[in-house]
């Protein structure tokens, strides 16, 4: 008896040796592999980053969102370290936008507007850091799809980034296969549903794009145009106005800034805090409230697109959140922040 | 004394021709100027920069083109004043429309803006300050705007909501021109804006 067991421990045994042998060589074949993975979807977002600010192309694409559609031309270029954009809108009124490293210009003739703002300091090719990708990797799933595709007539590969969770949306790429530029995007709620996409009709890559295409046109003349540097001092931190002290985050987002902002018709900024989970990101801006502010308060959930925002009175301060994730998300946010008493 | 004007008017003038970033503003605020009255469809010719430098001396000052935030470019109080309170909404406006002009950016987007502290937060989970000081952009030039973009905003019947509209729009073009930082989708993120923008002037409402 004692012996039968002896022989049939032995046999678990090998059977177990055996099999930690097979999970000892699974573990080696995977683990380089995940570490791939990993490695396949960094190269996917740089180089789509790399190819969407570093080449030269002038393309025309349709912006498709609700029941609307949208043909609009887009130009590029990256002249020594600047790089420069104009978008033109195809259809109605003749809307530019035009910026450089500086500034951004919106020229809206229809509605007699034109606004510089400071444009946000461009960073470098954006780099993702290993330990980031992975905390991407746990809210999103990075799948390359097996079809080629032909957008603009042009051969893509398709790749899906898929929510791992209802707070975030979802999205779908189509890449080209020789420039890694991205030719059509689709974005997707937590039900699959499209919610918004661009998508390119045709697209060159010149050499070269002069200046001059980035001038304003008017009628077809270049008009004369010279960017330049928008400098304003950033406002301090108003110590006057709390701080966000608590907040319900989804998963993986975390706070990337916290700053004063200006708000147009305001002589009064905002604190703004944002957060990002390193796709998505949506911002908080706290603001004082007073007799008037029942004109610009907004109270309860909104949305435009793909974009929503929610609105919440917290004594006697504004909370608004903005950002480009589902209306579950800014609602979850907003109604629960709790304020830091503010620093006299 | 007018004779003193006329000198430092003159000296002023010799300042702005022989500086390349003066010119520069010049010619924006004749842009505006041009957009403002109606005069921006018509075709400009290619010496527009040259025709403006000679007419500086004649121009008046643009007391309908009020920088929020550059102080030096800031017309003095006595000249803003007027302009905020007989246009107070205008000065909304700008955002509405444009808003989102300027950062353009929106949906989808990769940004690079990942903090590199800290584990996956629980709910609710306390947020650490970040002092970190993130350039934003600010609106320096505001005219006269159309009604804002689609926010789709309930409330009573007739209410106005144009002001709770351009305010949206301002923070949404804020958030928009930082988080599309590192972005893959680039400029064409600021189609939403220029899009919505079209059917607001459209009057339609989505």
């Amino acid at each position: 008896m004692e012996t039968r067991v002896t022989v049939n421990q032995t046999k678990r045994h090998r059977r177990s040796v055996s099999r930690f042998g097979w999970l000892a060589l699974w573990l080696c074949c995977s683990l380089p592999l995940a570490g791939q993975a990993g490695q396949l979807e960094r190269d996917w977002i740089e180089r789509m980053s790399m190819a969407m600010q570093g080449l030269n192309y002038i393309g025309s694409f349709v912006y498709i969102h609700d029941s609307d559609v949208e043909a609009m031309k887009i130009y590029h270029s990256r002249i020594g370290t600047v790089e420069y954009e104009r978008l033109v809108s195809l259809n109605g009124e003749a809307r530019e936008i035009i910026r450089d490293e500086d500034s951004v210009t919106c020229i809206w003739p229809g509605s007699k507007s034109v606004i510089v703002s400071k444009s946000a300091p461009r960073t470098p090719f954006p780099k993702f850091e290993p330990g980031q990708l992975d905390e991407l990797r746990e809210h999103y799933a990075f799948e390359k799809r097996p079809e080629r595709d032909r957008v603009a007539g042009r051969y893509t590969r398709v790749i899906d980034i898929k929510p791992l969770d209802d707070y975030r949306y979802g999205y779908r790429f189509w890449v080209d296969e020789e420039t890694d530029l991205l030719l059509r995007s689709v974005m997707s709620d937590e039900r699959g549903n499209v919610v918004e996409q661009v998508l390119f009709t045709d697209i060159s890559y010149p050499d070269h794009v002069s200046l001059e295409m980035f001038r304003s046109s008017l009628s077809g003349e270049r008009h004369r145009w010279e960017l330049e540097s928008v400098d304003e001092p950033m406002p301090e931190l108003d110590r006057e106005l709390p701080s966000v002290k608590a907040v319900a985050l989804p998963a993986g987002f975390q706070s990337v800034s916290d700053v004063m902002v200006p708000v147009a018709g305001s002589d009064k900024p905002a604190r703004r805090t944002m957060y990002s989970d390193g796709l998505a990101s949506l911002s908080v801006y706290l603001s004082g409230m007073d007799a008037e502010s029942e004109k610009w308060a907004l109270m309860g959930g909104t949305s435009m697109g793909g974009v929503h925002a929610y609105g919440v009175k917290i004594g006697d301060r504004h909370v608004t959140v903005v950002g480009e994730v589902p209306m579950a998300t800014v609602k979850m946010i907003g109604e629960s922040i709790k304020l830091a008493e503010a620093s006299q | 004394m007018v004779d003193e004007e006329a000198a430092d008017a003159s000296s002023s003038i010799d300042g702005l021709l022989g500086d390349a970033e003066a010119r520069g503003a010049w010619q924006r605020y004749h842009l505006v100027r041009d957009v403002i009255q109606n005069e921006y469809n018509a075709a400009l010719p290619t010496n527009f920069a040259d025709l403006v430098r000679e007419e500086i001396a004649f121009e008046a000052p643009h007391t309908n083109v009020v920088p929020l935030q550059a102080a030096a470019r800031r017309p003095a109080p006595a000249e803003i004043e007027p302009v905020r309170a007989s246009a107070r909404l205008g000065v909304w406006k700008p955002v509405a429309g444009l808003a989102v002009a300027a950062s353009l950016i929106g949906g989808t987007f990769l940004s690079t803006q990942l903090s590199d502290t800290g584990a996956p937060q629980t709910q609710p989970t306390p947020v650490v300050e970040n002092p970190e000081p993130r350039s934003t952009p600010s609106v320096t030039l505001v005219a006269e705007l159309a009604p804002g973009t689609q926010w789709q905003l309930e409330g009573n019947p007739g209410e106005d909501n144009s002001l709770r509209v351009a305010r949206l729009n301002s923070l949404l073009t804020n958030h928009l021109e930082v988080a599309s930082m590192g972005k893959v989708q680039g400029m064409m993120l600021h189609s939403r804006v220029v899009g919505y923008d079209g059917n607001a002037s459209d009057g339609e409402s989505n």
